[in-house]
This record gives structure tokens, C-alpha cells and sequence, in this order.
């Protein structure tokens, strides 16, 4: 059986690192404090299956009007257009700017759910405390949280773009309600990351104590 | 860049006292396994034994560089803030923006959720982590050491974790890309700037080490955990 820190009545400073002895026995009323930075230590992130499934379920929840309520709301000579995150992808793909297409439909459709699903591969894994593939879903926890940012592309593509184009007579651009939809989703789901404990994935590995 | 891997290693052995500052033994903060530090010639990056999590880095030589990246970073940071990202031409019609000025904008489109998601990651928390960066690296060349409060840490790792000046980089080249079509755009002193202080910002973890500099500092005192 692996050493691990749990294991051995350690309580490991999430803040500056150092390991912080722990009584065997029940746990004492509220959280201990860190012996050299005074920070609370826990042995694991607290509640952090609950919180982390109930920002998840959010997040989910707002993925459909993130994607059905226009994020660009072009008015023009030509009359105005309303435009979703796919039809944006699809206007790029169709006026022959396809490498943008590409990014942003990676960075907006594909990455969020993509997140989404991993997310709830990990909190199903570690609620059924699955043993095999640990270190694969290790190692998804860790590209989930280094891709998760990027899916903020559109916001500040949205941004710029709705900035810039306000051309009295030829036409404006205005950001539209996806945007606060979508920017709610990339928020959740990066702080759904953040809530999930990785060390749950390795608790039932050999034999848990 | 060497990285180290080694047997799992057996456990500590039991003292009596509450902490053990000076043990050579680190638990992985992903998987919790208990490991033993390499040998301190090692360099680079140190990976966990188990599920090859990233633990730190060994920073040779003192802050030097750190302190060197970290101020350019700040007088990048300005520069980009007061100078235009980007502009654009159409049928006698010019506008351009800085980063302010796009959160103003969707401010007053009513979208302040927006601005303020935006303002938050491209603006405050990078500045948040500059700053917090020079403090540290201020406080460690004082004598007497002034006392750290254990937020400073928490604060960084949470400020690096939200600012998202690459992806601002990348957003805002895109928005130039799909606008080209349109109209005549230009590239600003701003943007540039920003390009600099993405790339500051990717070699500052290089440089200093969190782990590393919550060993040098001095901590508050604290009542003792009991537990």
C-alpha cells in the first residue's frame, strides 16, 4: 500500500507545504491550523464532491442558453443579424476564415464540453471509488485544468470586436446575453476544477487503509 | 530540464513533534503520496513518483531573475494598459480601444457581468500577481525579515490561476483576424505590450518557486493546530 500522507495521520499545508502531524483518533472541533503558516489544513478539500458537483450541474444547466442566445448582435445597412457561437463558427467556416473557425470552435464549444463530460467521469470515478486508471484520470484532472482557460477566447473575442465596431451609419456591434451565459459557464466550470480534490483518485488505489 | 522519478519510498519515521520542518519528505498535493525530495543538486522540474503531478521547481541562483522578470512585467503591464490594443478604419470611420476602454464598452452595452469577468482576468488579477510577486521578493531582501501572512501565498496561487493575459492575447488577435475582412485594422503599442507580458508572465514560475519561497519566508505565529 502506498504512503500517503492521509495514511500516515499527515496533514499536508495546501498554503506553504509542510506537513503538520495529526492525532490518531476523532478529529477535533473545526479546522487545525497549519504549525508554520497558521493556514487551515484539511486532509482533503471539504465537501468537495457536493461542491464540486453542484457548480458542475450549473454549469451544465447555463450551457444551453451559452449556446442558444446570440453572443454578437450585429446591426448594419444591410440589416441586423444576431449571431450564437455556432453560427459564428459556421459564418467564419463559410467566408473561407477557417483557421479561426478552428480556434474558436475548440476553444468554445469543444473545451467547455469536453470539460463537462470529463468532470463527471472524475466525480462518478471517485464516487464509486474505482481503482483502475488512475493515473490516466490523473492525468485528465490535469488537462482539464490547463485547457480550462482558453474557452475565454470568445469573451474577449466578443469584447474586442463589439468595441471596435461601432461605425455611426455602417454598422455596430453589440455583445450579446450568450456572452453572460457563456462567461457564467467558463467561471463554473473552472471553479468546479478548482473544488474537485485529484487525491481522491488515488484513495481506493491498493487497497485503501 | 531533468525530471525526477524514483521507488515509492516508505514512511516517515514517527517523532514527537508536531511538525517536522527540516524532514526531507513531501507529500504530492494530487495524490497525496509521501515522497522523498531529491538530492539538492537536482535541477529543474520535480515530478511526483506516482501520478507525475508537477510539485516545483529548483530555482538556481537567488531572486535575481525573478526580481528582474517581475519588474519588467510591471512596467509592461503598464505600457499595455495606457496604450491602444488595437484600431480600426472603415469609410472615414476610426476606432480604437485600449483594455479599460473594452471594459467601459461593455459596461455601457449593460453587460457589467462581462466587464467585470474581463477586467477581472485580464486586468486585476495580473496586476494582482505582479505586485504580490515584488512583494514577496521585496520582503525577502529586508533584514530583519518582516513576518509573511500565510494569505500572501493563497492569494498568488489564486491570482495565477485567474490571469489570462495569454488568452486575452489570443482573443484579441482573433477579433483582429475576423474584423480584417472588414475593414483596414491596426495593431497598437498595447497589444504588443501585451504580447510582452504574456511572455513575462510565462517565465516568472521559472524564476520563483512557491514552494521554495514559502520555506525563506517568515510566517506570522500562529496559535499551534491542535490536532
Amino acid at each position: 500500500m502506498a504512503p500517503t500522507a492521509a495514511r500516515t495521520h499527515l496533514l499536508p499545508c495546501s498554503s506553504c507545504g509542510i506537513l503538520n502531524r495529526r492525532a490518531p483518533g476523532p478529529a477535533a472541533a473545526g479546522d487545525p491550523n497549519c504549525a508554520r503558516c497558521g493556514s487551515a489544513v484539511h486532509a482533503r478539500k471539504p465537501h468537495n464532491i457536493s461542491r464540486s458537483l453542484a457548480l458542475l450541474l450549473a454549469a451544465c444547466i447555463l450551457y444551453a442558453p451559452a449556446n442558444l442566445l446570440p453572443i454578437l448582435e450585429t446591426s448594419s445597412e444591410f440589416g441586423s443579424q444576431r449571431d450564437t457561437i455556432m453560427s459564428g463558427v459556421v459564418y467564419l467556416w463559410t467566408s473561407g476564415a477557417w483557421p479561426l473557425a478552428v480556434l474558436i470552435f475548440s476553444a468554445s464549444i469543444l473545451i467547455p464540453l469536453a470539460k463537462l463530460l470529463a468532470l463527471a467521469v472524475l466525480l462518478f470515478s471517485v464516487h464509486r471509488r474505482w481503482r483502475r486508471a488512475c493515473l490516466q484520470r490523473a492525468r485528465l484532472y490535469r488537462m482539464v485544468e490547463r485547457i480550462g482557460r482558453w474557452s475565454m477566447t470568445d469573451i474577449f473575442v466578443a469584447a474586442i470586436v463589439s468595441t471596435l465596431v461601432q461605425l455611426r451609419g455602417v454598422a455596430t456591434i453589440k455583445v450579446g446575453p450568450g456572452a453572460v451565459a457563456f462567461g457564467a459557464v467558463v467561471v463554473l466550470t473552472l471553479l468546479a476544477t478548482r473544488t474537485f480534490d485529484p487525491r481522491l483518485i488515488w484513495d481506493p488505489d491498493r487497497g485503501d487503509g | 530540464m531533468d525530471s525526477w522519478t524514483s521507488k515509492e519510498e516508505e514512511p516517515p519515521p514517527r517523532g514527537s513533534e508536531a511538525t517536522m520542518p527540516a524532514a526531507p519528505i513531501i507529500a504530492c498535493p494530487e495524490c497525496d503520496l509521501l515522497q522523498r525530495e531529491p538530492s539538492l543538486s537536482a535541477r529543474g522540474r520535480v515530478h511526483c513518483a506516482r501520478c507525475r503531478a508537477f510539485l516545483y521547481r529548483r530555482v538556481p541562483g537567488g531572486p535575481e531573475r525573478a526580481v528582474a522578470y517581475a519588474a519588467t512585467a510591471a512596467i509592461v503591464f503598464v505600457i499595455a494598459n495606457v496604450s491602444v490594443m488595437v484600431s480600426l478604419e472603415a469609410q472615414g470611420n476610426r476606432t480604437s480601444t485600449t483594455l479599460l476602454g473594452t471594459v467601459f464598452a461593455l459596461r455601457e452595452q449593460g453587460l457589467t457581468s462581462v466587464a467585470l469577468l474581463v477586467m477581472t482576468t485580464a486586468l486585476m488579477m495580473p496586476a494582482l500577481e505582479i505586485s504580490l510577486t515584488l512583494y514577496l521578493l521585496a520582503v525577502l531582501r529586508f533584514s530583519p525579515r518582516p513576518r509573511c501572512h500565510p494569505v500572501t501565498l493563497r492569494v498568488l496561487r489564486t491570482a495565477r490561476r485567474w490571469s489570462m493575459i495569454e488568452v486575452l492575447v489570443l482573443g484579441t488577435l482573433a477579433a483582429l483576424a475576423r474584423l480584417a475582412g472588414l475593414a483596414r485594422v491596426e495593431l497598437g503599442t498595447g497589444l504588443w505590450a501585451f504580447a510582452a507580458l504574456m511572455a513575462m508572465m510565462a517565465v516568472i514560475p521559472n524564476a520563483f518557486d512557491l514552494r521554495e519561497m514559502a520555506e525563506r519566508l517568515t510566517w506570522r505565529p500562529t496559535r499551534m493546530g491542535r490536532a
